[in-house]
């Protein structure tokens, strides 16, 4: 991690969001991975591996990641897209009774990434300021884990402090 | 009837909680589709009343949809419900509405 911010409340995040350029970000509620999800055996939101079936295009025996421009990992390129995920993943409190936190993890757009990984931005009109890390060849699956791992060790975070509040 | 393509469980979760509140307008809404400013403000604002819930049961150890913690979809239920609203010239009402819900 390159950067170590801190934020205390959605004003500040906006501010410190505003000083960045071309990033990509991710809102991520603590003990959960930037990249990855916890596994789900079964259903439209079924895991494999901790990358869900309908974030990436799966060949039938599903050991393989297919490559679509138009599919992959949900990342935020602007701060309206941004605040309304964070607004959300934030509502409501955790079991202590304390407002739910996320923090920010992002990446410049133009990082380095493994050679089959690429962001694309969403083709949708409606749909400006948000991307998708996509595959752009056809990998195992073992493989996209390890590439997104190597992302989320890459990126940067601005961590929530509005618990000090 | 509305669907949502990319992200197709967002719709059983609106659908779950929109059951579990009893709440007819909404389960309308799925059914018809928003066809007025009233029902993009309805859904709009239930939107908020159900992650307002997710937490409430998640707190509960409740199952929802075969588990006790679904807020890693909201980020998904924020794609599919913009988009929708963006679609049907209503983006601005949810707009609206988010910022009540979260002054």
């Amino acid at each position: 991690m390159e950067e170590h911010l801190q934020f205390k409340s959605r004003s500040d995040l906006k501010d410190i969001i505003s000083t960045l350029e071309e990033y990509l970000a991710r809102p991520i509620t603590p003990g959960n991975h930037p990249t990855l999800y916890k596994d789900r055996a079964d259903g439209k939101y079924r895991t494999i591996m901790g990358v869900r079936v309908c974030d990436y295009k799966f060949s039938q025996d599903e050991k393989w990641v297919l490559p679509d421009d138009q599919m992959g990992l949900s990342f935020s390129a602007t701060w309206k897209n941004l605040k309304d995920v964070h607004r959300l993943v934030t509502r409501g409190v955790d079991k202590s009774g304390i407002s739910k936190r996320a923090d920010i993890y992002w990446v410049l757009q133009n990082s380095d990434l493994p050679d089959n990984l690429k962001f694309v931005q969403d083709r949708d009109p409606k749909k400006n300021g948000h991307y998708f890390l996509t595959v752009t060849k056809m990998i195992k699956v073992s493989t996209l884990v390890e590439n997104l791992k190597w992302v989320s060790n890459r990126m940067s975070i601005i961590k929530d402090g509005s618990i000090a509040l | 009837m509305i669907t949502f393509r990319r992200y197709p469980h967002v719709k059983d979760l609106i659908e779950y909680y929109a059951n579990d509140t009893k709440n007819d307008s909404v389960l309308g809404i799925l059914t018809n589709g928003a066809t007025n400013q009233n029902d993009a403000e309805e859904l709009s604002r239930f939107i908020w009343h159900m992650a307002d819930k997710m937490s409430i049961d998640c707190n509960n150890n409740k199952q929802v949809l075969g588990h006790t913690d679904n807020s890693e979809m909201l980020p998904d239920v924020e794609y599919e419900i913009t988009l929708y609203l963006d679609q049907l010239g209503y983006i601005n009402i949810w707009d609206r509405i988010s910022d009540e819900e979260n002054p």
